[in-house]
């Protein structure tokens, strides 16, 4: 393993298309918008399992769930009301149906596996186009409701974790040095401070003159050089102050095996130093998907959802730092001590 | 090679600049060039791009309405979105400029609705050689390469499509 798997937490194609002949979706208010959701979702069903959420009558935590799973987007919740998400069971597919384009299709796959996840939503691109006739330009390409997504329409995106370079305020530089091949780099979790997880999503910029190999080649290395930089940063902030980052990562696995309550800022950031702790080999993790997986259950609506029941933010401080001590304890144990 | 701007005269003015990573060419008429000059813009911040736009524009812009959408060229400067597909031909004089800028290129190459294969090995060749030659700076092989790619799409455009 050559760290990749340390740094790279998942990988999203997403490809905005629209139907010709109709205006984009801040345009359509009318019954023609909700049909494109029954079309979408008439053509992709027979190819998997898929569920289809209006936003319309959509409960707030379902909603929020969904949101917290990276599955639709916060614009997609609240600003539309003929908004809908059309997801496959195993949640690698997910339509946004009326977001900024008619149609946004993404594959999320976990790791770094950007063609696998190209090839699976190309597919299923292939399938709704031969229901809906998209909205292109033989010049100009696939036409979207902002200028920034025409040609391919393709945003490659790859959430990373990089604790190593934020720490060493070194993620600038790096991001310069990649920027030429024009990439853009946000927090997932807001920017920069500790609550954030040090999870941040890096993307291509350009869609329109590049092809689609192009652009998943161009995204590829960047997210070479960012892991190289970060498994570099990583080893730099060991020595720099070993005893003091053995001991705060320890303690960050006391606290999430042990505490009565924990906020969701205090769990993202302890949670961070766990997962240091297992690319020091400090701390053992035996399953690191359940690992990722829990920093998403513990968030707010998904946390109720899994609970079951409705939680004021007490008892839901409460609740989560007993949910995630369980798992901590199940998955996570000190390795050979190295000292 | 033809104007980047007014696509009828021949460019003599030709510069290639590599500002903060970014590299971006440009290739004018002698009377292009005086009207427009060298105008560099930041990738990353749309809104700047578009205001920056607006003000390029203010001297001599009539607004357009888009027949279909009720879309105006002026929402479209103020937002950065456009309404309906038929926007981008009511204000091709507009978005047009604006998406080169935005996108250092106005040429889809990808894929075609409908399965059909993208088209261009040959070019696209010829450009990751343009970009390693503008990356190591030499010029002289970047414009002699921009020449090439030039004819070829000449070549592509002219033909069967």
């Amino acid at each position: 393993m050559d760290g990749t798997d340390e740094v790279v937490i998942s990988s999203r194609i997403r490809l905005a298309r629209n139907v010709s002949d109709l205006p984009f979706p801040s345009k359509l208010n009318d019954e023609r918008a909700s049909l494109v959701a029954r079309k979408v979702y008439d053509a992709v069903n027979p190819t998997d399992n898929y569920d289809l959420y209006k936003m319309s009558n959509i409960s707030e935590i379902d909603g929020n769930v969904l949101m917290e799973k990276h599955l639709i987007s916060a614009d997609l919740l609240h600003n539309n009301q003929f908004g809908a998400a059309i997801i496959n069971e195993s949640e690698t597919v997910s339509i946004m149906i009326n977001e900024e384009d008619h149609i946004r299709e993404q594959c999320i796959m976990k790791g770094f596996r950007l063609t696998e996840a190209y090839d699976k939503i190309n597919a299923v691109d292939d399938i709704i186009s031969g229901k809906i006739k998209f909205a292109f330009d033989p010049k100009l390409g696939y036409l979207t409701s902002c200028p920034t997504n025409l040609g391919t329409g393709l945003r490659a995106s790859v959430m990373m974790f990089l604790p190593g370079l934020t720490i060493t305020k070194s993620l600038d530089s790096v991001l310069s040095a990649v920027s030429r091949l024009s990439m853009t780099v946000r927090g997932v979790y807001g920017e920069g401070s500790d609550a954030s997880g040090y999870i941040y999503q890096v993307s291509n910029q350009k869609t329109l003159g590049v092809t689609e190999a192009e652009i998943i080649a161009s995204v590829e290395t960047s997210i070479k050089h960012i892991v190289d930089a970060e498994l570099k940063s990583r080893d730099m902030l060991l020595k720099s102050n070993e005893a003091e980052l053995k001991d705060e990562i320890l303690r960050a696995y006391g606290i999430l095996s042990c505490a009565y309550k924990m906020s969701c800022r205090e769990f993202m950031k302890l949670a961070a130093l766990v997962k240091l702790g297992g690319y020091y080999k400090l701390l053992k993790i035996s399953d690191r998907n359940r690992l990722e997986k829990l920093i998403t259950d513990v968030q707010p609506a998904n946390l109720i959802s899994i609970c079951a029941k409705k939680l004021d933010a007490d008892e839901r401080d409460v609740y989560r730092a007993e949910f995630a001590s369980k798992i901590i304890k199940n998955i996570v144990s000190r390795d050979g001590v190295s000292r | 090679m033809l104007c980047d701007e007014c696509g009828k005269n021949e460019a003599t003015f030709h510069s290639i600049k590599k500002i903060n990573g970014v590299t971006t060419e440009r290739h004018l008429c002698a009377e292009c060039n005086k009207k427009y000059g060298y105008q560099m813009m930041k990738l990353s911040n749309i809104g700047d791009l578009f205001s920056n736009f607006t003000s390029m524009f203010d001297s001599r812009r009539d607004t357009v309405i888009c027949p279909k959408c009720g879309t105006t060229s002026d929402d479209f400067l103020e937002t950065g979105y456009v309404g309906c597909p038929e926007c981008y031909k009511e204000f091709s004089s507009i978005i047009l400029p604006a998406v080169q800028k935005m996108q250092n290129d106005l040429r889809h190459v990808g894929k075609v609705p409908g399965g059909v294969k993208p088209r261009l090995s040959e070019i696209d060749k010829i450009k990751a050689e343009l970009q390693k030659a503008v990356e190591r700076e030499d010029y002289e092989q970047a414009i002699v390469l921009t020449d090439k790619l030039k004819q070829l799409e000449k070549k592509q455009n002219g033909g069967a499509r």
